[in-house]
């Protein structure tokens, strides 16, 4: 029984295992937990992977570019086009979870060999059968919900910066948010005053998570004198009630 | 054999006995004075004879105890005294049924009536005293508690309904005529506190030739006393006082006020005399009447009413009725803040008029005077109200605490004039009168501490400061200390520190130059400020301009002779700073004329030539156009130059020439020549430039106010650990003194520390922060 790897020990790893094939961290720390960090075991995972998707990879070949390295923007149309959803449907961003995919609008090989094998399918007509029971987890199990939501935010964040444009997270909270919870209707209609609030940041967008879980509709509920919410929440709520600032 | 013979000398002590107690108790309803007879003594030796004989001859065994027949001498003796007790209070009793509803009557009666019972129970005592340790044994209680239990059984019981209805009347009389009667009613009123007593002793006053009842144990009258007497005493005051309260509902509140407090007095007066027992109970209803039910309709109708019309005496009097409790003191607390409240924004409302009216900057100092005065004024008469009338009282001093805080930060300009106020009062100041400094110097810190924003008031403070110290006129270096060392220890930030750096580096500067003996170049004399960097909210150091030759070599000599002291430091001169004077000879005339350095490098250049252009005069000092302009400009206007354009237009073309003015002439040799703004060419002010200062200032203070939160709230995680929210945002805005952060301000640096990874948000408790290393 090898002993949990500390920090630093596991960004080695997580490099190892970038040397053998090209995955991003998400995926090699999914993989490495997976094997419990057993960097043989995971290579061996890997290659596994790699033996068996010789479909998967035509199927990627597919959409990708001229050079097969990637599927860009139009690829993803593609894709989606022939699974029969739209480029806005929530699903597809469920899915490139499932792909623990690094960055939207990119698809790399390891993100469809990855993904394409955790969901037991070897081309996009197979994937489309088990959409419908994907649409229905992400539909009405929170606990999917609030994963995808929350990895959400580090496939739309830039690698530069540590926080997301609002436009994007908008984006995030119609697409992912308004069928669930109703109030976030009203919330996208809440325009900020202040100029230095265009970027929203990590622990704002988790926060916009727990306020529709636990306020909700209702906003009588809402603390906005002593609770711990952010200030762009707040905003929000004083949007709602203007008369509440004293 | 014995017993019938002690039986006959029995006899002859009952009746010896019966016939003195007889006598005694007619002297008694005489009041006439009597002497004890020898006779007294004779019977109290044969009762002693008595009953140590009887006890010799006829042993007690345990049979005999049980034995219910009371055949015993000392049984027989008993009897006989409390035959004697008995006969006399029914003869008490007869003539008190007889009183009818007559109170003073009856109340003399009574009082009488205890009085000689009391003594008559004495003087028996004294003849059957010797029975005292057996009747303990036989009956349960000594002969005092069975004098008292005979009293109560033949006189009380029967009569404390007439007695307690007596009391009641002639107190009513007291209370109509608001003044203390007949003290005779404590006699009364000692008779319901005694009753039901079974440990007493009699005493005897010789002198006052009184006689008093001592209980031992208060615990037994207690019930007797509550029940028949402080109950339903207590019910009828409050009674009575009820309706007279409301008879008075219409009467002024300061009447009532009087009223209410002589009230009060005159019944704890009665309490005191007569029932002391109750004295509390009676304290405690009489507060509730008149304080606890009365308080807040008594502050709302009238504090404000008196401050305002200066009723400073009746407003202690209020006082003095409602501090009796001392809850209640908050309403008139209430009142207080919203009178002082209004006041205070009326002077702010005025302020604000006047300062729409006015246009530019002259006048804001007579709105900074108007403002700090009038505000002084107030709280000076808040204060002493507080000290005369109210004694200091905490509530009190926290409303006005309150009150004039939050008025006086609702004008948005108040650290400016305070700022402003602090420099008027601080040039006006020649440091003769120590006391009349201290006390320009409280106002300051008053009106200091009153500030929220204090970072942004001592920002102004630094630019006027820098203002004063610079100028050898207004220097006054220990004042500046004084007032700094309070500012210190009000409120702690690294300005402060600055601030006294300023200070220091003037004191410094002089005191170098006294030490060097800087030898004074005769044909320019120099005095010089060093000024540490940074501290001094100068703006860019102009080092490129070029000072002609007559300075250079005593700035050369100074700059020697202190890098010969502090090796390795770095000086610049500042030459857009400092001011001095020319000496100019022309005519065969000596002129004086006060300047600034910048003025005089650029003069000073008419020594090599008589005219030069424009372009020329820059290319040798390196001043600037509008310096230039400033500079010049009123040599100008006095004549002493000449220029090809008007006076005041500006130096736009760099080939005009300037000239000295060959013939000047002036009657007065001593001419001011600062850059004056009416010596300047008309400028636009373009709105931006002004407020670009403006705008810099406000954006450090806003950096500073988030670093001090920033480092408050880190020290705080540091210390904690984990902390909630709520705790956190407390903590922080306790700590920090040098504004009010508010608490949209914290939460964003809240948010801002949790992005740079120094606290995190707990996984379950969104409400909880954890500190990250």
């Amino acid at each position: 029984m090898r002993s949990k790897p500390n920090q630093a020990q596991e960004d080695i790893m997580i490099k190892d295992l970038q040397r053998v094939i090209q995955l991003n961290d998400l995926q090699a720390r999914e993989i490495l937990n997976q094997t419990q960090w057993n960097l043989q075991k995971a290579t061996n995972y890997i290659l596994d992977i790699q033996k068996s998707g010789i479909k998967i990879e035509e199927q990627f070949k597919k959409y990708a570019t001229k050079q097969s390295l990637v599927i860009d923007e139009n690829g993803i149309s593609q894709f989606c086009k022939e699974l029969e959803i739209d480029l806005m449907d929530p699903v597809i961003l469920y899915i490139s979870y499932i792909f623990k995919s690094e960055t939207m609008g990119i698809y790399t090989k390891f993100d469809f060999l990855y993904g394409f094998t955790i969901l037991k399918v070897q081309s996009t007509s197979e994937l489309k059968k088990v959409l419908k029971r994907l649409k229905d987890d992400l539909n009405n199990n929170q606990e999917i919900q609030k994963s995808v939501y929350k990895y959400c935010f580090d496939f739309t964040k830039q690698k530069n910066r540590k926080d997301i444009e609002l436009r994007f997270a908008q984006g995030l909270w119609e697409t992912l948010l308004t069928n669930t919870f109703p109030i976030m209707k009203q919330f996208l209609k809440y325009q900020i005053q202040e100029k230095d609030q265009k970027h929203i940041s990590r622990d704002t967008y988790y926060m916009v998570w727990e306020f529709c879980v636990q306020i909700g509709e209702d906003l009588s509920k809402y603390d906005y004198k002593n609770g711990a919410w952010p200030t762009f929440i707040d905003g929000f709520y004083l949007y709602m009630f203007p008369n509440h600032k004293q | 054999m014995s017993g019938i013979i002690l039986n006959q000398r029995f006899q002859k002590v009952e009746e010896m006995c019966l016939e003195h107690a007889r006598i005694l108790k007619q002297n008694l309803f005489a009041g006439v004075q009597f002497k004890l007879p020898k006779q007294i003594m004779e019977l109290n030796s044969e009762i002693l004879n008595l009953s140590s004989e009887w006890s010799r001859s006829f042993p007690k065994n345990a049979h005999s105890q049980q034995n219910a027949k009371n055949d015993g001498m000392e049984d027989k003796l008993i009897n006989l005294y409390k035959q004697c007790l008995n006969e006399f209070v029914t003869d008490l009793y007869e003539q008190f049924k007889e009183t009818q509803n007559q109170k003073d009557i009856t109340l003399q009666l009574v009082a009488k009536h205890y009085h000689d019972y009391k003594a008559y129970s004495y003087w028996l005592y004294k003849i059957f005293y010797h029975l005292d340790s057996s009747t303990l044994s036989t009956v349960g209680a000594d002969l005092h508690s069975l004098s008292l239990e005979a009293i109560q059984k033949g006189y009380f019981k029967e009569g404390k309904e007439k007695l307690f209805s007596t009391i009641l009347d002639v107190l009513l009389e007291s209370r109509q005529q608001e003044i203390l009667l007949d003290k005779k009613v404590k006699s009364l009123c000692e008779l319901f506190i005694v009753m039901d007593a079974k440990s007493v002793r009699l005493k005897y006053e010789r002198e006052q030739s009184m006689y008093d009842y001592i209980c031992l144990n208060f615990q037994e009258t207690e019930k007797s006393y509550r029940d028949n007497f402080e109950n339903k005493f207590i019910d009828e005051t409050k009674k009575f006082y009820k309706v007279q309260i409301s008879e008075r509902k219409n009467l002024g509140a300061i009447e009532f006020v009087r009223w209410a407090l002589k009230v009060i007095q005159l019944e704890e007066q009665m309490s005191l005399e007569s029932y002391s027992k109750s004295f509390d109970k009676i304290k405690n209803s009489l507060n509730q009447l008149f304080v606890k039910e009365q308080a807040q309709r008594l502050s709302t109708t009238t504090v404000q009413y008196l401050l305002s019309v200066d009723g400073i005496t009746q407003l202690g009097e209020l006082y003095n009725l409602i501090s009796r409790e001392k809850d209640c003191v908050k309403f008139i607390a209430e009142e207080f803040t919203v009178y002082f409240l209004s006041q205070v924004r009326q002077v702010n409302q005025n302020i604000s008029d006047q300062s729409k009216q006015q246009s530019q900057g002259q006048n804001k100092q007579v709105l900074a005077e108007n403002l700090c005065n009038q505000i002084l004024e107030i709280m000076e008469k808040a204060k002493d109200i507080i000290k005369t009338q109210m004694q200091n009282s905490s509530k009190l001093i926290q409303a006005y605490q309150n009150a004039f805080t939050t008025a006086f930060n609702e004008v948005d300009e108040a650290p400016f004039y305070v700022a402003l106020f602090a420099d008027m009062l601080i040039r006006s100041d020649k440091g003769i009168n120590e006391i009349e400094t201290d006390i320009k110097l409280n106002k300051i810190f008053t009106l200091f501490q009153l500030l929220y924003q204090r970072d942004k008031f001592l920002q102004h403070h630094q630019k006027f400061l820098s203002q004063r110290l610079l100028n050898q006129i207004n220097q006054n270096l220990n004042l500046e200390k004084n007032l700094l060392q309070k500012f210190k220890g009000e409120t702690q930030t690294n300005v402060l520190a600055q601030l006294q750096n300023m200070v220091n580096d003037i004191q410094q500067s002089l005191r170098f130059i006294s030490d060097q003996k800087i030898h004074k170049n005769q044909k320019f004399e120099l005095s010089v400020y060093l000024l540490s960097f940074g501290c001094w909210p100068i703006g860019k150091i102009q080092d490129e301009i070029i000072p002609p030759l007559q300075m250079i070599n005593s700035l050369s000599l100074y700059e020697q002779i202190y890098q010969e002291k502090n090796n390795g430091r770095i000086l610049q001169w500042t030459f857009n700073y400092g001011s001095g004077e020319i000496n100019y000879k022309i005519q065969n005339d000596k002129y004086y004329f006060s300047v600034t350095t910048l003025q005089i490098i650029s003069f000073l250049q008419f020594n090599q030539e008589d005219q030069l252009t424009i372009q020329q005069i820059y290319d040798r000092t390196q001043i600037n156009q509008i310096d230039l302009e400033n500079s010049l400009i009123p040599f100008i206007c006095n004549k002493i130059l000449q220029r090809q354009k008007q006076d005041l237009d500006t130096f736009s073309d760099k080939n005009e020439i300037i000239k000295l003015n060959l013939v000047f002439n002036n009657k007065q040799k001593r001419i001011k020549m600062l850059p004056h703004s009416k010596m300047q060419p008309k400028r636009e002010r373009k709105l931006g430039e002004l407020t670009q200062e403006e705008k810099e200032y406000e954006e450090q203070l806003i950096k500073q106010r988030e670093f001090v939160v920033d480092s408050q709230l880190v020290r705080t995680m540091k210390s904690k650990k984990t902390i909630k929210h709520f705790d956190l945002l407390a903590q922080c805005q306790q700590m920090i003194t040098i504004f009010k952060p508010d608490v949209k301000f914290v939460k964003k640096r809240i948010e801002n520390l949790i992005e740079r990874g120094y606290i995190k948000r707990d996984e379950v408790d969104c409400n909880l922060y954890h500190y990250l290393n």
